[in-house]
């Protein structure tokens, strides 16, 4: 595997290609040149860091590390689901950081447990790659979600209002935009698995084919972690539209926002 | 029972109503009550507060303090979905569901506590009496004019069969034969039952009069009695 190792000449080159881009940028007066400049260095920034990150980690191979550096990926991944949302309520953030929170470590607690069973369970090389892909993951569905439910809420308010004033609960007022905003949220997780392997080779079995395992056992993972990432989604996504539910609604059948 | 009765009966109280949002006060400790039989005229300028006072009676908006006492029971939580069953607030924007006439007539009768059936008969009788034909029902409820609209909106409260009704300008994008039709058929709905009683809020003085026993006026809030 050693023929495989980047040097970083080697990841120089890869980033030629995108000086191109800048260089056609310039000439063709598109403006972007300095946002491509700003996301590459970014990029290399936050992904060095992370390697320092995880180089250390991985050589204490400790759990409170672990655990910290898990919770802090999940915070994160928590506030940068809000972060995509343009219509929101008080106290959102809280929202999102529970249902990422909430379901991404109940897969992952399944998966390493039940499944991948590392040794030990807190094995940071298994751990955190893992807890990374379905944060990743839920995060976009439970941000799609609450968008939805939350913006539908607001331009559907007469709609939602006259249910209401004909005696409806707060649930039978809004039980088809929570359906509409979960629906929308598990779209994508959808997508991907039903093109998987068609359009793409997807981005842990293309690791472990690069790693040298066998093309099956890749599947077999593919499948697996596909498997984790919507219900994952699945889970925060109902979380997320549960609390936010009650959050927008009040105890007398009343909208809140 | 006799109508002397009847008519000291208090259906719904409301005591201290007050909402206020950011530096808008929109009621200020506003009491009132409805009793049975009750005609209500409420007028007032644009944004003095008749709107928040009778989506605040009929509990749509949660208040800051004061209470809603209905059918001698104070009214919270669990108890609001059949309390508005019977206060039925009409809005001045009549909302539509995806779907035919007909479809948005049946929605009262699909709710999880509903025990009653819709009756087509009926719906079309009401339609009728508002200057509406039949093959209203099988049309698409968002293409219809405003108009139209608030018709099917009058409508299909009034199937409900409430008790109270809070009309929350209900002519407002009428013209005169149409105003005239809503209330007409307002008044005989009134009159076919003693103990039925509603709030009415207009901005033209005339029809105030032809449709309340008793006049009240908002202004910036408070209620001021006629």
């Amino acid at each position: 595997m050693d023929d495989l190792m980047l040097s970083p000449l080697e990841v120089s080159i890869a980033a030629l290609l995108l000086v191109v881009n800048v260089l056609a940028s310039w000439w063709l007066r598109l403006g972007l040149g300095r946002q491509i400049a700003l996301s590459a260095v970014r990029m290399v920034v936050q992904l060095s860091l992370l390697g320092l990150v995880l180089k250390q980690i991985f050589a204490l191979a400790s759990f409170p590390p672990v655990m910290l550096l898990a919770a802090a990926m999940t915070i994160i991944a928590g506030l940068s689901s809000v972060s995509r949302i343009e219509n929101r309520y008080p106290s959102i953030h809280f929202t999102a950081i529970i249902s990422v929170w909430a379901s991404s470590w109940l897969v992952t607690a399944v998966m390493i447990t039940a499944i991948v069973r590392p040794t030990p369970w807190y094995s940071p090389q298994i751990v955190i790659p893992l807890l990374g892909m379905v944060l990743g993951n839920s995060l976009t569905g439970i941000s799609l979600a609450m968008d939805r439910f939350v913006s539908e809420l607001k331009n559907r308010r007469g709609e939602v209002e006259m249910r209401l004033t004909l005696g409806a609960t707060r649930w039978e007022a809004t039980r088809e935009i929570f359906a509409a905003s979960a629906r929308t949220a598990m779209v994508p997780i959808l997508n991907t698995m039903s093109v998987a392997g068609i359009v793409s080779i997807p981005g842990m079995m293309t690791g472990q084919l690069l790693a040298g395992a066998p093309p099956i056992q890749a599947v077999q993972y593919q499948v697996m972690i596909m498997f984790v990432i919507a219900a994952a989604i699945a889970i925060g996504v109902m979380i997320a539209l549960m609390i936010s539910f009650y959050r927008v609604t009040t105890a007398d059948h009343q909208l809140r926002i | 029972m006799t109508s002397n009765t009847i008519a000291t009966e208090v259906l719904v109280r409301v005591s201290n109503l007050t909402r206020q949002i950011g530096e808008t006060i929109l009621l200020d400790d506003v009491s009132l009550s409805i009793q049975s039989g009750q005609c209500l005229g409420l007028t007032g300028e644009s944004g003095s507060g008749k709107s928040s006072l009778l989506r605040s009676i009929a509990m749509l908006d949660p208040v800051d303090a004061g209470s809603v006492e209905g059918f001698a029971a104070m009214i919270s939580g669990a108890d609001v979905p059949s309390y508005r069953r019977k206060v039925a607030y009409v809005s001045q924007r009549p909302s539509m569901v995806a779907g035919t006439v007909e479809d948005n007539l049946r929605l009262p009768f699909e709710l999880g506590s509903s025990s009653r059936v819709f009756n087509q008969k009926a719906a079309i009788d009401i339609l009728e009496s508002l200057g509406r034909t039949s093959s209203l029902l099988e049309q698409d409820a968002n293409r219809l004019s405003g108009g139209e609209q608030q018709s099917v909106s009058l409508t299909r409260t009034l199937l409900a069969e409430p008790q109270i009704l809070l009309l929350d300008e209900p002519t407002a994008s009428l013209d005169p034969a149409a105003t005239e039709l809503v209330e007409r058929v307002l008044l005989d709905w009134k009159n076919s039952e003693g103990s039925r009683a509603w709030i009415w809020t207009s901005h033209d003085a005339n029809q105030i009069a032809r449709v309340s026993s008793q006049v009240f006026r908002m202004r910036a809030g408070r209620l001021i009695h006629g």
